[in-house]
């Protein structure tokens, strides 16, 4: 029998702070975690949990645009290859710090967004789809045609490091380095995760879900259509834009091949294989992205399955076999079909499923409990401001 | 009314922007591009090819030898070259070349990598992805490596070669050899894979004093001794290619002729393409067409389309991996029969990319390329001893001896193996430092993995480049569905400019002089 928990009491709020508590704890022991205590390989691992969050931000900015608000993107690879090429421009050829960038970066980004959501006002679907299939497949050949500003196909290298200041406990070593990426990346992940968050409860998340939901409903209820259609486009460029920076910053560098158009197409198998329309499902969509790839390609690489250094077992077949590396994306293909037919809410969805099993939460919203607590003493209950017990109405 | 057809507009305008955008003339963006070039690495090789092809043009001419094998090289003596016997932190090797390890990390270990019974190298390839097929350049060179352990290996330590997959995403190679960086469990790098991804690397691995040997790339970039001092390349450069390519040409076609061009599109790729560009200035040559293509295309088929249109006389195929075996179904599939058509010579594998073409019924006959190694499927050299050697060891190892790409991990394995038996023999005995020195002093009068076992060397400051001599040869068949071999188009001579190319910094300077 799961323990049942309602909605805004003090429990429900204790088993949140405890939920977030160890969550804070292993987000800043990992580091600790990879590069001590277990004494695997230390940088590596933490620099490919600085990945997973550059993955996870920019899934989490196409999850706006395809969970939330309906709208298919198949080109916001370009996004982040803006994103990371300002970045890079800015750091190797003008000296500019890694994250001041983010104030030219996400500003372009959104603009270059709203322009495509113009035509995203017309055309809806696979049509839209394909406009924004255009959009990430010119992006590499601009990056080449524009070769005096980008470095062409021999991409940008930012020779600015990410040092950590001296008032941090980390030595400028290879270990400090990747530590004090990793807390940055992480700042900016946990503030573009609060900011999807508000987003989303907010009254423009609303629209926004109301369009996905039924585009003459919302219009009907007075949700205007092309301002909330073109703002998502924008807000969800100008994330992805963030996921670019914090790549430039990770990888130091800004090629034409990395945010080509297979970026595009593997962050929707992420979004999908994460959870769509869910904020959290960006983060076992990402943590898929990079470790079970990287994992499967290492694997074919040396012939020998290894998880944090640990011996599986061997697969020396794909080793041996010419182009074996492709099993990281057959993989990918497998994984994708599997989650439409057996998860088909995602990776968080069968999280929160097999939470259920242990652990309910009953819903017990606000104006729920003030409209029972009316009900029972219609004299003392006042009613608040603004409320005619429900929700806002969206406009 | 008016919002909508503004709308309308904006929409039209946006996607036809795109489309252009996305399908824009590649060639004439790509051409002005490449002749306007300023990104540093590629302005580089641009004056690098400019001095190469002038010295190449001449030295094609002039230093036509007969092939001795041993070609006059004298090995340095290694015992009196490496570790300062009263600086520990200085070594030094031919040529004037020295580092000083003082300059590296703190934590810089002259030992990491290097243990009494092994010796771990690491290696970034794609093993997946349109040039997956260069992955078995990593199983050949284990394999060798294998051999090597077998003998004795290396003062009795093993070469132990980790592989990772790049996809031949410079992005992911930075990724992978930074991995590799921070484990500090390697001595060296060895043969990473293309132009781009060593150029994302090199700064990595200079500042960090990472032996980076042996790069798998013809790039003139890896002649830059003076800031670059930790990478070295191997084979023959892209623009000495290209250059060799022009003499042939301005021999066989006295009376001119219209050039098509399919290329690479990156600084692989432009390398040739420049080097032929310019030396064509001048003569009756003309390039009528220039197709660029990128790592990601599907096919070759558009371009080729646009090629035809020329009716040129002469294709040169500047790609690699499954393009290059892409590009000459095309010309055999085609109308357009052009009368010659030069292919680089990363295209030389017969077992990885002639062999597709015998299984679509397809040939691949008659097409140039210049040879620097041996090709183990050619059945003149069946009776070679090293040939015979690798047939032997393939078999043993499971892998397939019809597939000549794992000879070629047996060359990049065989120079890292001497290197590290000459590093051994310096003074201080093997570690990294003498590791670097041994690469870059390195003379083999006789190299088993040449044609005609032609020698090779380095000499420091002098002679950053290993391979400088090449043959020009001719696809030959005698039964459409067995697969052929290359034919010498002059039986009995090499072009051998042997010490000829100097380094990056005096190619440029003479360029700069031009």
């Amino acid at each position: 029998m799961p323990i049942q928990l309602t909605q805004n009491t003090p429990k429900h709020r204790a088993y949140l702070a405890v939920a977030w508590a160890i969550a804070a704890i292993v987000l800043v022991s990992i580091p600790a975690l990879f590069g001590q205590m277990f004494g695997l390989i230390a940088p590596v691992n933490i620099d490919r949990m600085t990945e997973t969050m550059c993955y996870a931000v920019a899934i989490l900015g196409l999850n706006l645009l395809i969970g939330f608000s309906g709208q298919l993107s198949i080109g916001h690879s370009a996004f982040v290859g803006i994103g990371m090429y300002t970045t890079a421009i800015l750091v190797a050829d003008h000296d500019w710090p890694y994250l001041l960038t983010l104030v030219v970066a996400v500003p372009l980004c959104f603009l270059v967004g709203v322009g495509l959501g113009i035509p995203a006002l017309r055309i809806r679907g696979l049509y839209l789809a394909v406009v924004t299939l255009a959009v990430g497949a010119a992006f590499p050949t601009l990056v080449r045609k524009f070769e005096s500003v980008t470095g062409g196909s021999n991409g940008l290298v930012t020779k600015s490091k990410w040092d950590p200041p001296s008032w941090t406990p980390w030595d400028r070593n290879d270990y400090g380095r990747s530590a004090w990426m990793y807390f940055t990346i992480l700042a900016i992940t946990i503030v573009m995760f609060v900011l999807a968050r508000n987003l989303i409860r907010s009254r423009a998340g609303r629209a926004v879900m109301a369009i996905r939901d039924n585009e003459i409903s919302a219009s009907v209820a007075g949700v205007n259509l092309p301002l909330y259609k073109t703002m998502i486009f924008g807000v969800s460029a100008a994330f992805a834009s963030v996921s670019g920076v914090m790549f430039a910053m990770y990888k130091q560098q800004a090629t034409d091949t990395f945010p080509a158009i297979d970026l595009s197409i593997i962050l929707v198998v992420g979004l999908v294989v994460g959870g769509a329309s869910t904020i959290s499902g960006a983060v076992p969509g990402a943590l898929l992205l990079v470790w079970v790839v990287r994992t499967m390609r290492d694997a074919a690489s040396s012939g020998n399955l290894k998880v944090f250094g640990v011996e599986l077992f061997s697969v020396d077949f794909l080793k041996k076999r010419e182009g074996g590396g492709q099993v990281a994306t057959i993989l990918l293909g497998i994984l994708l079909l599997v989650v439409v037919f057996v998860l088909p809410g995602g990776t968080i969805d069968g999280l929160r499923r097999l939470r259920a099993k242990f652990v309910q939460v009953l819903p017990n919203p606000s104006w729920l409990a003030h409209r029972q607590q009316t009900a029972a003493n219609p004299a003392s209950a006042g009613s608040p401001a603004g409320s005619s017990g429900q929700p806002d109405p969206v406009r | 009314m008016r919002s909508r057809k503004l709308a309308t507009a904006a929409t039209l305008i946006a996607v036809s922007g795109l489309v252009a955008a996305a399908c824009g003339d590649d060639d004439s963006g790509g051409s002005a591009t490449t002749v306007a070039t300023t990104a540093a690495a590629t302005t580089a090789a641009t004056t690098a090819a400019a001095t190469t092809s002038a010295g190449v043009t001449t030295t094609a001419g002039a230093t036509t030898t007969a092939a001795t094998g041993g070609g006059g090289l004298v090995v340095p003596d290694y015992s009196k070259l490496g570790q300062d016997a009263t600086n520990k932190k200085l070594y030094k090797g031919t040529g004037g070349f020295s580092i000083d390890v003082s300059k590296c990390p703190s934590d810089w270990n002259a030992k990491q990598g290097i243990t009494d019974k092994e010796i771990s190298v690491f290696i970034s390839l794609p093993k997946s992805g349109p040039l997956a097929g260069f992955g078995l350049i990593a199983d050949g060179a284990i394999n060798y490596f294998n051999y090597i352990g077998t003998t004795g290996g290396i003062g009795g330590r093993q070469i132990k070669l980790d592989v990772k997959d790049d996809v031949y995403q410079a992005a992911q190679t930075k990724t992978n050899v930074n991995e590799a960086l921070q484990t500090k469990k390697y001595a060296a790098l060895l043969t990473i894979l293309g132009t781009p991804n060593n150029l994302a690397i090199w700064d990595s691995t200079n500042e960090q004093c990472m032996p980076q040997l042996l790069n798998g790339t013809g790039g003139a970039d890896w002649g830059d001794v003076e800031n670059h001092p930790w990478t070295t390349g191997m084979q023959l450069d892209y623009w000495t290619e290209g250059s060799i390519w022009v003499d042939y040409l301005k021999k066989t076609y006295p009376s001119g002729a219209k050039l098509a061009m399919i290329t690479f599109n990156n600084d692989f790729g432009k390398q040739y393409a420049n080097a032929v560009k310019a030396g064509i200035k001048g003569t009756n040559l003309t390039l009528a067409k220039e197709e660029l293509h990128e790592a990601t295309a599907p096919n070759l088929t558009n371009n080729f389309t646009n090629l035809a249109a020329t009716n040129a006389d002469v294709l040169l195929i500047q790609t690699s991996g499954a393009f290059c075996t892409q590009a000459m179904a095309e010309v055999e599939k085609g109308s357009w029969k052009p009368k010659s058509v030069v292919m680089s010579a990363t295209c030389g594998s017969t077992g990885q990319f002639f062999k597709p073409l015998v299984d679509q019924g397809l040939t691949g006959k008659d097409t140039i390329i210049i040879e620097t190694i041996k090709n183990p499927l050619d059945p003149v050299l069946k009776d070679d001893p090293f040939v015979k050697l690798w047939v032997e060891q393939m078999t043993k190892g499971g892998l397939d001896p019809k597939q000549s790409t794992y000879f070629t991990g047996w060359v990049f394995a065989y120079y890292m193996t001497e290197i590290l038996k000459a590093a051994e023999k310096m003074q201080g005995g093997l570690d990294r430092g003498n590791i670097m020195i041994a690469a870059r002093s390195i003379v083999l009068p006789k190299s088993p993995v040449n044609l005609l076992d032609t020698g090779v060397k380095m000499e420091g400051l002098k002679d950053a480049y290993l391979t400088e001599f090449g043959r020009l040869a001719k696809y030959t068949i005698t039964d459409p569905k067995v697969l052929g071999t290359f034919v010498p188009l002059d039986e009995k001579s090499l072009i051998n400019v042997e010490g000829k190319l100097g380094t990056f910094a005096t190619v440029k300077k003479a360029s700069v002089a031009a």
